[in-house]
């Protein structure tokens, strides 16, 4: 266990050179995480408040948190299935630690209590305002902030079991490397785009949840686990012995399942083994720019957690476009009635591309995943700017043509005369080059080579946090350079503007990136 | 063909290669032995253009380490101790893109990963992704990878780890067949026989400092090579 919480605590303490991060470093490293999770709490507060109103003073208050324990489980449980997989099974001192006198169910018990505190997070950032809310519209009895606190603590019981059963699953499918991601990334598109179909439609599914509160209030029962929990918050002792008792039996015989399949699926790492001599057409040259290219493609469609998390604005991009070409009538309904308010539709679409566009982050994790192999890599005949050159270029081939397809969904929606199409085009594929280059320079000077699994490289990397927060920072920014031009320039002007200074900070990063990334690569 | 004059490598306050200088000539194998920590990973590395060093001069075939990476590392193949090579890849695919690099066309790569492999034992793995590989196979993958670009010098750290008795004895003739043919070779172990065998020269370092080089021969002197340098441990305590 002790072992288990300093991993964790390296996790944001440890620097890249494997020593202990400066207390500024770590700071700034809790401060952001702690950001992301105010944040999202505070969205998910203003829904619940909506929500809570009229369905708790019509007295449909099980309804309510029947409503907050699904939104809570589903947020908990399918955010962090592969996270689960890889703490398990994927974790590279599993050999170590099974060599020794150490049963199984306690290294996935120690294990297990890491994804305990996740689901925790996950569910107060749901739990919490789904609380509050009702709190502000009904009050707090004694019996419900007891049960509240219980339920604070069994919930997150209840969905660690069900995410280290999904991880089983998940880490038992007999695929080759490749088809095994590429199933993982089709499970999280069409997550997306239900999230995204959710997301759109929210104030109509939350209406309708209000009208059809009777008939959906006996389907929530249906669900006892949710009914339960709800029952539980709505202050009856009963129900929240029955939930604990519930979750308590769950997470117990998933424990009992997982140390009993442990040491097979933990330690099998041959099902992809094939034996055969290569075919004639297995050799084939390439030129070394293609080569690097080609092994950086091959890394991300093996890499799951790579391909999920950090190509993610593609999907969402391409999901976005054909939703909005499907649903052209509603997108503009929604967009064109903005300008009579003095809100450029144009702009909140950028500005919409644009955070899409942030949640593409190919590059900033890209020199950490190399791991310990980038002693081999600096001993081939290499120079840093050509394996730069590949990484960079897989970030475009990945993320520009979704872009492409919607900005041309855009333009089908908007219907903006050429000046207006042509630089919002400048602007949007020009935005993208930028994102690309300032993900590359922070992997460049921000690397973590301490991992012990991919998923560590890619999500906890102080680089890949950095380029989210950047680029929010940088729409943040061209939003205000905007609101200062906008009333001397106009729209399209404006936005030339912007997309010139976005040129030219690409063609500085690309300078330093040619001029320094052989030192600092070969630095490491 | 190697000259490594002077070198120094700190790590904070502790020097980890202290004034180090070693010639390798061009058909020698140099065994090069210490103890755990004694800098033989650090002198590796700076051989490979992988670590920066504080100073002194490594020149391979007269150009330096420094000066001119790219043309000193097109000359040289290195086989590390823990080969971590691209799982997400099968074998034949690292060894395709490793011949990419060096510009190998076709027919010679796939001759020469063919024979290579063949001879070592592992062209019937060779289309298996490399996650599926043991220490072993990915170590006899490292030894085909560096072996087909026809290098002219080639540097390994603990090459015999993981190897099987066959891969070891092939390993050791492929070894002696390179440097007949003009390659040199400077290689770490800990297994002492081989060293003794195999080696031209013998270079032991102890504490950062070089303590004895030489011919195989001269540095063993009557004794074997194990007892030579269990004395030298002992007398420099």
């Amino acid at each position: 266990m002790k072992k288990q919480l300093l991993e964790y605590a390296a996790v944001m303490t440890i620097n890249r050179n494997g020593k202990k991060g400066s207390r500024v470093s770590i700071s700034g490293a809790l401060l952001i995480v702690t950001l992301i999770f105010i944040g999202a709490g505070c969205s998910l507060f203003a829904m619940m408040l909506k929500l809570c109103e009229p369905l708790c003073t019509a007295g449909y208050e099980r309804l309510y948190f029947i409503f907050g324990g699904i939104l809570a489980f589903s947020f908990g449980v399918f955010g962090s299935v592969f996270a689960a997989k890889a703490q398990l099974y994927d974790a590279r001192d599993n050999e170590l630690l099974l060599s020794l006198p150490i049963k199984p169910w306690l290294l996935i018990l120690t294990r297990m209590s890491g994804l305990y505190l996740m689901q925790l997070l996950f569910c107060l950032v749901v739990l919490l305002p789904n609380a509050l809310a009702y709190i502000i519209f009904i009050g707090a009895t004694p019996a419900f902030l007891v049960n509240l606190i219980l339920m604070l603590i069994f919930f997150p019981a209840l969905t660690l079991a069900f995410v280290c059963l999904l991880a089983r699953i998940a880490a038992l499918i007999p695929a080759r490397g490749a088809n095994k991601s590429l199933l993982a990334a089709a499970a999280a598109t069409i997550f997306i785009i239900l999230y995204l179909y959710v997301s759109f439609n929210l104030p109509n599914l939350l209406n309708s949840l209000v009208a059809n509160a009777d008939s959906l209030s006996f389907a929530g029962r249906l669900l006892f686990v949710f009914d339960w929990f709800a029952g539980a918050l709505t202050g009856n002792y009963i129900d929240a012995l029955l939930f604990i008792i519930l979750s308590v039996l769950l997470l117990a015989v998933v424990t009992r399942l997982l140390a009993a399949g442990f040491l097979r699926t933990a330690l099998n790492r041959n099902d992809t083994a094939r034996t055969a001599k290569p075919t004639r057409g297995s050799y084939s040259r390439r030129r070394l720019g293609s080569a690097l290219f080609m092994r950086e493609l091959t890394h991300l469609i093996n890499c799951a957690p790579y391909m999920i998390n950090c190509a993610l604005g593609s999907v969402m991009l391409l999901a976005a476009s054909v939703f909005a070409l499907i649903k052209l009538d509603d997108a503009r309904a929604i967009l064109e009635p903005l300008e009579t308010l003095g809100i450029s539709p144009l702009l909140i679409t950028a500005g919409i591309i644009m955070f899409i566009l942030s949640m593409n982050l190919l590059t900033a994790p890209s020199i950490s995943l190399e791991g310990k192999g980038i002693g081999q890599l600096k001993a081939l005949p290499l120079r840093a700017f050509d394996i730069v050159a590949a990484k960079l270029k897989l970030h475009y081939v990945i993320t520009l043509p979704p872009l492409v397809i919607g900005l041309a969904a855009a333009t089908a929606v908007l219907r903006p005369n050429i000046a207006e199409a042509s630089v919002m085009i400048f602007a949007m594929i020009s935005y993208a080059v930028l994102c690309g280059l300032f993900g590359m320079i922070l992997s460049l000077k921000l690397p973590n080579f301490n991992w012990v699994n991919e998923t560590v490289a890619v999500k906890q990397g102080l680089s890949t946090m950095l380029a989210i927060f950047g680029q929010w920072g940088l729409i943040l920014l061209s939003w205000l350079l905007y609101s200062l031009l906008y009333n001397i320039a106009g729209d399209a002007v404006t936005i030339l503007i912007l997309a010139l200074i976005y040129s030219s900070a690409s063609a500085i990063l690309i300078y330093y990136m040619y001029k320094k990334s052989e030192t600092i690569f070969y630095q490491y | 063909m190697l000259k490594i004059e002077h070198l120094t490598k700190s790590y904070g306050e502790k020097k980890a290669v202290d004034d180090l200088s070693l010639h390798i000539n061009k058909g020698e194998v140099c065994g090069f032995i210490g103890h755990n920590g004694a800098g033989k990973t650090t002198t590796i590395k700076a051989v490979c253009g992988i670590l920066p060093f504080d100073s002194g001069e490594i020149t391979i075939d007269g150009h330096s380490v420094k000066a001119e990476p790219l043309k000193t590392k097109s000359m040289t193949a290195y086989i590390p101790d823990n080969p971590e090579l691209y799982d997400y890849m099968t074998g034949v695919k690292y060894l395709n893109f490793i011949a990419d690099i060096f510009g190998m066309d076709n027919d010679t790569r796939k001759n020469k990963i063919e024979r290579l492999a063949g001879r070592i034992g592992i062209l019937d793995d060779l289309s298996s992704p490399i996650g599926a590989y043991s220490h072993g196979m990915k170590q006899k993958l490292a030894v085909v990878s560096a072996w087909m670009h026809s290098p002219s010098l080639i540097i390994m750290d603990e090459p015999f780890v993981g190897l099987d008795p066959t891969a070891s004895f092939t390993l050791k003739e492929l070894m002696r067949e390179f440097c007949n043919d003009g390659g040199a070779i400077f290689f770490s172990t800990h297994v002492l026989e081989v060293a003794e065998k195999l080696c031209d020269s013998i270079a032991i370092i102890k504490g950062g400092r070089l303590i004895r080089y030489g011919d195989t021969d001269v540095v063993r002197g009557d004794e074997s090579l194990e007892s030579v340098f269990l004395e030298l441990e002992a007398d420099r305590g």
